[in-house]
């Protein structure tokens, strides 16, 4: 019985990480689709999204029935809960990712003179903001979802820059307004996926130290 | 529940006692029946003879006389005799009342004597209380009974002397059952010492301790054990080594593999991982086994290839580009893993770093694409200004002449350094490989020498040309190669460095090495070009490189002359600030 629900457990680990590893993919696609002006990779990356929602679908209801069959307590109830919030962010990250590849089609203009905007360094660390909650995960690593939760601050500060730096652009060229507004909508996304990286990251506190961090309490 | 396990000596001191009970009790039993048997022929015979005397004795007595008789004899020999009629009634008795005394007619030796034989029987007397035998003898007259003479003695003694034979029987067994459990004790202990050190050696054996040996007991059943065990434990020791030193070189040979191998089993659990592969992962390769892939490479396009694999019996392979700290492309290449018994076990997955293969690739198809679009664009620009003057007429031609002439010198002498670099480049390329030998030469001769060489143009560009070489140095190389590579280095910062400003060339020794260091205060070069710059046709800004005459291919020469003498060419560069290329050569 106990032996069970080990390899359930483990099975349900599995499908979280590799949703994870999903989740992380299409971000950096995405990523790799607007430093390029890749439309066709971001036609790919908006159609995959599919696969994320089946697999989502999947986790949980393996979670719902590991509960109600096995009726885990302590650690393991703890996880299966944890997975539960964690498998919705997941979720979201790549309904994000395939939100900034929907974007590339309306900035991707060639037309001269249209604003750019350098998002890399955003989209670095955004990425290292996620890898390192789904390392959290891997490693039962509570002090790397520590500082996972302290980079959110600098991903926020990163969006009030892009927000900044749109504002002028747009006085500056008013006519190309819907294209500005949807290269700040890029920002906005990015620091989404940075707050679900921190959910992840406080549900991880949460498994190891059995505290709940939310909302700053 | 297991039985409970008896010591040997319980195994053995029941039987000991139970074959002296036995055998004791069948001593016992047969001889006192023997003698009881001697005893009772002995008394009967005794008593048939004493009858015999008595039977003449009484002959023809009256009935009076034959009570005191019997009394007579009774007094003096102990021996009870009595007489009976063939009616049964008793004529004399040696110890009870003649009076008294009941018919004996239906006694048993009476009964038997009254017709003519001789009556035994042994049987409790009710008159003496005693247990009695009972010998009757018939005296006859004229072929008729006419009276029996019976004479009986005790033999109640003889079963006092056995009853006390048992007693101390019984007393000798309660002794003996102790000899017995002290010799079983003995026994066993004899049997199971040398079992007890068996035992002993056979628990070494168990916890791996392989290298003792049992010692032979001197039973021969337990030494033919001890041996086979030494034996076994031989062939268990030659086994696990043989087998330990196969483990230890299949991982000598896996753990000094470039390439990252890992097993993984059909839940894609870790079977094997060796140190490339770990290092492919950043994790450390210990603590690999048994934890999931996914949880140690969450590389979306690796779980695609493993599930790929998994389902499939015959080997994949893949390229994959994995984005750790660095971009490493890996063809990854996966077999089936099979048991022993032919049933699927997992894959195993190697990995081969092809990131160089990729680059060089792709530099060798930029190079082809590189080469003939540079000669291909002053071909283009001469052909059309050759075609430009021969439909020019009379006095356009003397009037546009010189000037498309000029311009077609240029392009040919665009042609002509292209060309040059080529050969100089291919030339540089045919020596890779052979070890070259180089006579010292000092810095100075070869920086003075070439820097006299662009002099010119410094003037032209007004850019002051420093130098400041140690003239105690001297390194080991070829001195028109190297004037090359510092001529090169110092057109580049020419080029790039504003009119007015400084150019520097410093030679000396540093860290065992022989440098040479160009330093400008130009553009500089962005972080993100530095570490291509030295390829060939690689150009930060195409249209200002070709501007100002270069063919792209004067970095690559640098560099191709520096590695020709075993050195090392380092660039630094601040964007806005300059940038310093720096040779280092062997020391002479």
């Amino acid at each position: 019985m106990a032996g069970n629900l080990q390899k359930e457990i483990n099975k349900i680990k599995k499908n979280i990480l590799s949703l994870g590893s999903m989740a992380e993919d299409r971000f950096k696609k995405a990523v790799h689709a607007l430093k390029t002006n890749d439309t066709t990779l971001a036609r790919e990356i908006i159609a995959s999204d599919v696969e994320i929602d089946e697999l989502e679908v999947e986790v949980e209801e393996e979670c719902l029935k590991i509960l109600a069959l096995y009726q885990p307590v302590a650690i393991d109830l703890r996880f299966l809960i944890v997975v539960v919030k964690i498998n919705n962010d997941l979720e979201r990250v790549a309904d994000l990712a395939a939100n900034i590849a929907r974007r590339i089609k309306t900035v991707s203009g060639t037309g001269t003179g249209q604003y750019r905007y350098d998002y890399a360094p955003m989209a670095e660390k955004t990425g290292l903001m996620l890898k390192m909650s789904l390392d959290a995960l891997v490693g039962m690593d509570a002090d790397m979802a520590d500082r996972v939760i302290l980079m959110d601050k600098e991903v926020n500060e990163m969006r009030n820059q892009a927000y900044d730096a749109m504002k002028t652009a747009i006085l500056k060229a008013p006519e190309q307004v819907g294209q500005t507004i949807n290269l700040y909508l890029i920002s906005r996304h990015m620091e989404r996926i940075g707050d679900h990286a921190t959910n992840i990251a406080e549900e991880v506190i949460h498994l190891i130290r059995g505290k709940i961090v939310r909302h700053g309490i | 529940m297991p039985e409970k396990k008896r010591k040997l000596l319980w195994h053995i001191f029941p039987s000991f006692l139970l074959i002296m009970v036995v055998s004791l009790s069948v001593v016992t039993w047969y001889s006192t029946g023997f003698f009881r048997e001697y005893y009772l022929v002995n008394s009967e015979t005794d008593l048939t003879t004493q009858g015999t005397l008595i039977r003449r004795e009484m002959f023809g007595h009256s009935q009076d006389r034959v009570n005191e008789i019997c009394k007579e004899i009774g007094r003096l020999t102990q021996t009870r005799v009595t007489v009976v009629l063939p009616s049964g009634r008793v004529i004399g008795d040696s110890f009870g009342r003649v009076l008294e005394m009941e018919n004996h007619r239906v006694r048993p030796e009476i009964a038997a004597a009254l017709k003519g034989d001789k009556g035994v029987s042994v049987r409790y007397s009710a008159t003496l209380g005693q247990k009695m035998m009972y010998v009757a003898l018939p005296m006859e007259s004229r072929g008729r009974v006419s009276a029996v003479v019976r004479t009986s003695v005790s033999v109640s003694n003889i079963d006092n002397e056995i009853r006390s034979v048992q007693k101390s029987i019984v007393a000798v067994l309660v002794v003996t059952a102790l000899a017995a459990a002290g010799v079983a004790l003995l026994v066993s202990r004899r049997i199971t010492r040398p079992l007890e050190e068996m035992r002993a050696g056979a628990q070494g054996f168990a916890t791996g301790d392989l290298t003792r040996r049992l010692a032979v007991p001197d039973t021969e059943e337990l030494s033919l054990l001890a041996t086979t065990m030494n034996r076994m434990a031989e062939r268990l020791d030659e086994k696990i080594q043989s087998a330990e030193t196969r483990t230890m070189e299949l991982e000598a040979v896996l753990s000094s593999m470039k390439e990252g191998v890992i097993a993984i089993d059909l839940n894609e659990e870790i079977l094997m991982v060796n140190r490339a592969a770990a290092g492919i992962f950043d994790s450390p390769a210990e603590g690999l086994t048994n934890r999931n892939v996914v949880e140690i490479a969450r590389n979306y396009d690796l779980q695609q290839f493993l599930n790929k694999a998994l389902a499939s019996h015959d080997s994949v392979e893949e390229d994959i580009l994995f984005t750790g700290r660095r971009e490493h492309v890996f063809n990854i290449h996966s077999t089936a893993l099979c048991n022993s018994r032919g049933g699927r076990m997992g894959t195993l997955v190697i990995f081969h770093d092809i990131t160089r293969i990729r680059r060089l690739e792709t530099m060798h198809k930029d190079f082809a694409a590189n080469v003939s679009h540079e000669l291909k664009t002053p071909l283009t620009s001469l052909k059309g200004f050759v075609e430009t003057l021969q439909d020019l007429n009379g006095e356009e031609v003397l009037e546009k002449r010189s000037k498309f002439l000029t311009i077609l010198e240029k392009n040919v002498n665009r042609l002509i350094a292209l060309v040059d670099d080529l050969m100089v480049l291919s030339k540089l390329e045919r020596k890779e490989g052979v070890v070259p030998v180089f006579d010292p030469e000092a810095l100075t001769p070869v920086v003075n020498t070439a820097l006299s060489a662009c002099k010119c143009m410094a003037q032209k560009r007004g850019i002051v040309l420093h130098a400041a070489v140690s003239d105690a140095v001297s390194a080991l190389m070829d001195p028109l190669l190297m004037e090359q590579a510092v001529v090169n280095l110092v057109n580049n910062a020419l080029k790039y460095s504003e009119p007015g400003s400084e150019v520097s060339v410093e030679g000396g020794e540093e860290e065992g090495y022989a440098v040479i260091r160009v330093v400008d205060s130009g553009p500089g070069i962005h972080k993100e070009h530095l570490p291509r710059i030295f390829e060939r046709f690689y150009r930060v800004d195409r249209a200002r490189s070709r501007d100002m005459g270069g063919t792209g291919l004067g970095l690559a020469i640098v560099k191709h002359i520096v590695q020709y003498h075993g050195g090392e060419i380092r660039v630094a560069s601040t964007p806005g600030k300059g940038s310093v290329f720096e040779i280092r050569l062997p020391l002479a």
